[in-house]
């Protein structure tokens, strides 16, 4: 994985070799010198995002930042790096060395809850859940898209996209919950 | 996400409002097992697993389902398609959460569960299918990824909530 962007490069680089006449060698400073603009256009040094993935055979991490995977190098100096574990969002912070971003400290992301509301965690949902809604009085809502509710959602949830959420308000709710009546538990696929 | 919507709860004026801030992962994580929808189950490129006994299968499955007996399932690792959505069922919810359990350990990527198996199939008005033939297990290479409208956010069906 780490080796793609480089490849990519190969034709691009031949190319600019051959139209420039001159030494192909031209290139690679050329080549070394593009990641660092990248990473200036990311503020404080720091990748905010969901870890995609960890080698430690490669000693690399990677996270996708809007939409786009950046990969990092790690070593035995890195402090969390528990929490860097795939799927889960995490704080990356790094410095430049020569040409290569090297991960210094790995914190979990805590989303942060609107006014008023409170975080409900995995044993208090379970136990609900096993009451049953009409029992434990709750309505648990999968904000995910629709496509990911159907594949595999937690038992008793209904689904409301975010999207659809913004657009409909309480529409969609039972109507228990559309009288405010019950607790209403959103979750998703775990960061954002 | 999640605390997106959950503001919005907030602002239309609900007082109770939680959001489970680590989500599926969590869940997952923690053994608990996902249940798979109606529709999914229905038009869904899945492979359905019925871990009833051969009898109760061939007396009525849910149609496209495989039959494997709970007491044969631990045999079939290395023939489970771990790339398709796999969605098990059984008489009762300990053992189809036995089978997933199963599953998930030998690496099935989204596996869920069909609650209350067939007759919460019937209770919503789907048909049975009856007797043997029985379909051919797919194996590990025999599932095909198609071009799934399932992961197509376009289509108004996907985005439209289930109520």
């Amino acid at each position: 994985m780490h080796n793609k962007p480089l490849r990519r490069w190969i034709p691009f680089l031949l190319i600019t070799g051959l139209l420039a006449g001159g030494p192909s060698l031209s290139g690679s400073p050329a080549f070394a010198a593009d990641p660092a603009p990248q990473a200036a256009a990311q503020d404080a040094n720091a990748f905010t995002g969901k870890i995609t993935g960890k080698s430690n055979k490669a000693k690399t991490i990677s996270v996708e930042v809007k939409g786009k995977n950046e990969f990092l190098k790690f070593d035995d100096t890195t402090k969390g790096l528990e929490h860097a574990v795939e799927g889960e969002a995490a704080i990356v912070k790094f410095e430049l060395r020569g040409a290569d971003r090297f991960a210094t400290s790995v914190e979990p992301k805590l989303a942060t809850l609107p006014e008023g509301v409170a975080e409900m965690k995995t044993d208090e949902l379970a136990k609900l859940i096993a009451m049953g809604p009409a029992e434990g009085n709750y309505v648990l809502v999968d904000s995910r898209p629709a496509a990911r509710y159907h594949e595999g959602h937690i038992p008793t949830a209904i689904s409301l996209p975010d999207t659809v959420h913004v657009e409909t308000g309480d529409a969609y709710l039972p109507g228990d919950a559309r009288l405010k009546k019950t607790t209403l538990i959103f979750y998703c696929g775990g960061f954002t | 996400m999640s605390p997106k919507s959950a503001g919005l709860a907030k602002k239309m004026g609900h007082t109770d409002v939680r959001v489970f801030l680590a989500g599926i992962p969590a869940w997952k994580k923690a053994g608990k097992s996902v249940t798979a929808s109606e529709k999914f189950v229905q038009t869904g490129n899945i492979v359905l697993v019925d871990l009833r006994s051969k009898e109760e299968y061939e007396a009525g499955h849910i149609p496209k389902a495989h039959n494997i007996p709970m007491a044969s399932l631990a045999a079939k690792e290395d023939s489970l398609p771990i790339k398709a959505p796999v969605v098990v069922y059984a008489n009762t919810f300990l053992e189809a959460q036995q089978g997933y359990n199963l599953m998930k350990k030998w690496g099935v990527k989204t596996g869920s569960i069909w609650p209350g198996g067939v007759k919460s199939w019937t209770d919503k008005g789907n048909k049975l299918a009856t007797g043997p033939p029985l379909p051919p297990f797919p194996g590990p290479g025999n599932w095909a990824r198609t071009r799934s409208p399932w992961l197509s956010s376009k289509r108004p069906w996907m985005t439209a909530p289930i109520s």
